[in-house]
């Protein structure tokens, strides 16, 4: 198939990259190649390695083995710095400008032009970013401050940034996460204008629809392997959808029968934060796990967000056992008896410095003070069965979080929400970053709550995660639901076409979209 | 299931142990030795340094900075910090002398009202910092030299001198043979204390400092917290600044001139950290009274007094970064 691009020469070659974190082979074995002056789509499932790569092709990570070749060279990156030498420049998904500086400022960072004196060479900074501008035909000035333009355009900016280094290749992550449909419809004119000038790009991004406008051939990852690759103009989105899929379940046997929907618990309608999601209405039944799944930024963590008043919602209805409910912060959350567990437990949620029994107090203090006054034999109870409950390993009690493993954070964490009796769960990437046995454990520890009759929530971007505990998924899709699969209907096909929008989903979601 | 019979045995096997390890761990416990031995030091070095005279006057001395100590103390818990102390002190006792030497307005009621204004600057810090954003730091900063000026103003510079009789005795007179100043000091130490420790509010604190955003999620009222923070530490400087006008007689300019610093010190000194969620009212005692021994201590040597200062920050600088120091090699 790739010999149809056989005119141009292999740009990026790398060779049996292998990549291993603790716990997690993020990339194995993997070689792939970049063609001289093509676009080229790189896509995959969360955690399929696409990441992983871009930060070993950028210096930010180094391979355990395998060769990076530009031109038929070795190299090798120490820093981000010696990639952008080589001519690699990635432009992230967060956007790294500063936004008090202008234009050309932001563009030339920490090496502007400067004269015989070894001055900064203002004018010349400025004429030069203008002429990039230029190609482009965009309506601002290089003395535009940068936080005054849209994210389109600070996106431009950023892209500008990394072609101003003498690029040969650039990285474009997931650049239409914050656009809108016209942005990102200027941003696919913006490469092709880059392409026009020889520069190769590699553009990585979850919606399929946007890498068969733009690029010419894709690439598809899954599990840290390279799958395969296809000219886009000869494949089609179910084919690339079955690619990315397709994974051997049997060694997570499935935890749900199915049938277990008790009486409705929480009915939400027409719930929106303009600009964040649209529309979203689900129920949820005592007794069932309902999995929000959707690939990265689809909006789910927002949604819960807004449900336990983090955030504001802009409109929309929540009811609770049919009574109309009102939560505007996270205590009214509290008092409506649900709970939210954040998907980043060490910044949100949990106390590192503090030990587990403090952290258990911070969301239990009402109870664990009923007359204002701690009682400390109560705390210590309520710790010491949730500990137990939950197998939490530690040797005391007193143990500081940080001294925890990633797994048994999460159980601490879980355990202290538990105590507060919520009838409503809401957990978001419950086992994100947790080695597989504790992740089996939370897994079943979840199924067992349901089973007492809680209504819980699951937000999971882990699709065998979502089939294996999920009574129904609710898939989200650039802040849409765009559908709900039974657990008998949901497979890792029917739900990565919600996701990523193959054939119906994709055509759903972008007619929403335009709306 | 196992695994959890495993763990209980271990655990109260290792119960002793444990027990002395955290009390070692305790910044409070090596405080208290280290003040220790400075006093056998001090009193092998001058034999008046146990004199009744000597030890009422140290304790007198502290008492004023160590009221506001209680409520530093409660503040940077919860992550916040408080320049404008010093001046606040200085207001109210300022205040309180105008009420009655202006307009004859009776005891009681210019206390209160000393009080009442230095609570109103804590409410103004409270809100400039939680509902404006303002850096704690810049804010009161800020609010510092504005106090200090409006005590300038207010006293046309000069103070106010010959304040009355009823008013001066509860910066002068004495309750058991101890001036008042200290039992004051010593109340508010032991339920500043408890009231840290035990009470379901003030615990609230040491959840804000140390994780805002668990703190939230936990459905803690932050920017409440904090603002009666703010309202608490600026109250008792209030109180501060009342009792050290009545011991002398007179409502001073410069009262309180480099408190906020000597006190932040001290807090700091006794375990509590600039960016918060640490920190104890008997901590920030300890550091309170290592800091009076060592003036005291070096004015019985009769070493030169600009001395102090130069000790005094040592202290501060060695006792931070053994602590961040012994922290490094935990982790």
């Amino acid at each position: 198939m790739d010999n149809n691009c056989a005119a141009t020469a292999t740009l990026l070659r790398v060779e049996n990259i292998s990549k291993t974190f603790p716990g997690v082979k993020a990339l194995s074995d993997l070689t792939m190649e970049v063609q001289r002056g093509e676009i080229l789509g790189l896509v995959g499932e969360n955690g399929a390695g696409k990441s992983t790569l871009i930060k070993i092709l950028s210096g930010v990570y180094k391979p355990d083995g395998g060769h990076i070749l530009i031109e038929d060279k070795d190299v090798s990156f120490h820093d981000p710095l010696e990639a952008v030498r080589a001519g690699i420049s990635v432009v992230y998904q967060e956007l790294s400008l500063v936004p008090n500086l202008t234009v050309a400022e932001n563009v030339f960072g920490g090496r502007p032009p400067v004269n015989s004196l070894g001055l900064m060479n203002v004018s010349m900074m400025y004429q030069k970013t203008q002429e990039m501008l230029d190609l482009f035909q965009v309506d601002f000035s290089p003395r535009t401050r940068v936080g005054s333009l849209s994210l389109g355009n600070q996106q431009l900016v950023e892209i500008v940034k990394a072609v101003s280094t003498d690029a040969k290749i650039l990285i474009l992550d997931e650049p239409t996460s914050s656009l809108s449909l016209q942005e990102a419809t200027v941003l696919f004119d913006w490469m092709r204008q880059l392409r026009g000038q020889g520069i190769t790009i590699v553009f990585v991004s979850h919606h399929l629809e946007e890498v068969f406008e733009v690029t010419d051939r894709v690439v598809v990852l899954r599990d840290g392997k390279y799958v395969g690759s296809k000219i886009t103009s000869q494949t089609n989105e179910n084919e690339i959808v079955s690619m990315m899929v397709g994974r051997d379940l049997s060694d997570m046997p499935s935890l749900c029968t199915g049938d277990v929907c008790g009486e409705e618990l929480l009915r939400v309608e027409q719930f929106s934060r303009k600009g964040v999601f649209e529309d979203v209405s689900f129920n949820l039944h005592h007794g069932e796990i309902l999995t929000f799944f959707g690939l990265v930024g689809a909006g789910r963590t927002e949604v819960a967000r807004a449900l336990v008043g983090l955030d504001a919602h802009t409109a929309g209805k929540i009811y609770l056992r049919g009574e109309d409910i009102h939560v505007q912060d996270p205590g009214s959350a509290m008092n409506y008896k649900m709970a939210y567990l954040s998907e980043d437990r060490k910044t949100e949620g949990l106390f590192l410095d503090k030990t587990i029994k403090e952290n258990f107090l911070a969301p239990n203090l009402r109870k664990v003070a009923p007359r204002g006054w701690l009682r400390w034999h109560i705390l210590n109870d309520l710790v010491q069965t949730y500990v137990t409950k939950l197998e939490i390993r530690t040797p005391s009690i007193n143990q500081k979080i940080n001294n925890l493993s990633g797994g048994n954070q999460q159980k601490v964490l879980l355990g202290e929400w538990l105590a507060t009796e919520p009838d409503v769960l809401i957990v978001d990437e419950p086992t994100r970053g947790i080695d597989v046995g504790t992740k089996q454990e939370i897994h079943q520890l979840l199924r067992d709550l349901a089973d007492q009759g809680k209504g819980i929530l699951v937000i999971s971007s882990d699709l065998p995660e979502a089939l294996r505990i999920s009574d129904r998924i609710a898939v989200m899709r650039k802040g849409r639901i765009t559908g709900f699969l039974t657990h008998a209907e949901a497979n890792e096909e029917s739900v990565m076409q919600l996701a990523a929008g193959g054939a119906t989903g994709g055509a759903n979601a972008v007619n929403i979209k335009e709306n | 299931m196992s695994t959890t019979q495993e763990i209980k045995p271990k655990n109260q096997a290792s119960a002793g142990s444990n027990i002395l390890k955290t009390i070692f761990q305790q910044r409070e416990i090596g405080i208290f030795i280290f003040v220790l031995l400075f006093c056998v030091a001090l009193r092998m070095a001058s034999p008046q340094f146990l004199a009744r005279a000597n030890l009422l006057a140290l304790v007198v001395g502290m008492s004023f900075d160590m009221i506001v100590a209680v409520g530093m103390t409660v503040l940077m818990v919860s992550g916040g910090f408080d320049m404008s102390v010093g001046s606040t002190l200085a207001l109210a006792g300022a205040v309180a002398g105008y009420c009655m030497a202006k307009f004859g307005l009776p005891v009681w009621f210019s206390i209160v009202l000393g009080i009442a204004v230095g609570g109103l600057i804590g409410l103004i810090n409270g809100l400039l910092v939680t509902k404006v954003q303002v850096n704690p730091f810049i804010t009161t900063l800020g609010m510092m030299q504005v106090v200090r000026g409006i005590v300038f103003l207010l006293t046309s510079g000069l103070g106010i001198p010959n304040l009355p009789k009823e008013f001066n005795y509860f910066g002068q007179g004495k309750w058991f043979d101890v001036q008042i100043p200290v039992w004051i000091m010593l109340f508010l130490v032991i339920v500043g204390e408890i009231l840290l420790r035990r009470s379901k509010y003030f615990r609230q604190s040491y959840f804000v400092g140390g994780n805002e955003r668990s703190a939230r999620l936990s459905a803690i009222n932050i920017d409440q917290v904090k603002i009666m923070n703010y309202v608490i530490v600026a109250a008792l400087a209030a109180l501060s600044g009342i009792l050290l006008a009545g011991r002398m007689s007179s409502a001073s300019v410069s009262a309180g001139l480099g408190a906020e610093l000597r006190v932040i010190s001290a807090v700091v000194i006794g375990g509590a950290s600039l960016s918060g969620g640490e920190g104890t009212v008997l901590g920030a005692l300890l550091g309170v009274i290592l800091m009076s021994l060592i003036s005291n201590g070096l004015n019985l040597l009769g070493i030169n007094v600009y001395w102090q200062n130069i000790v005094i920050g040592a202290v501060l600088i060695i006792a931070v970064a053994a602590d961040s120091l012994s922290r490094r090699n935990k982790s």
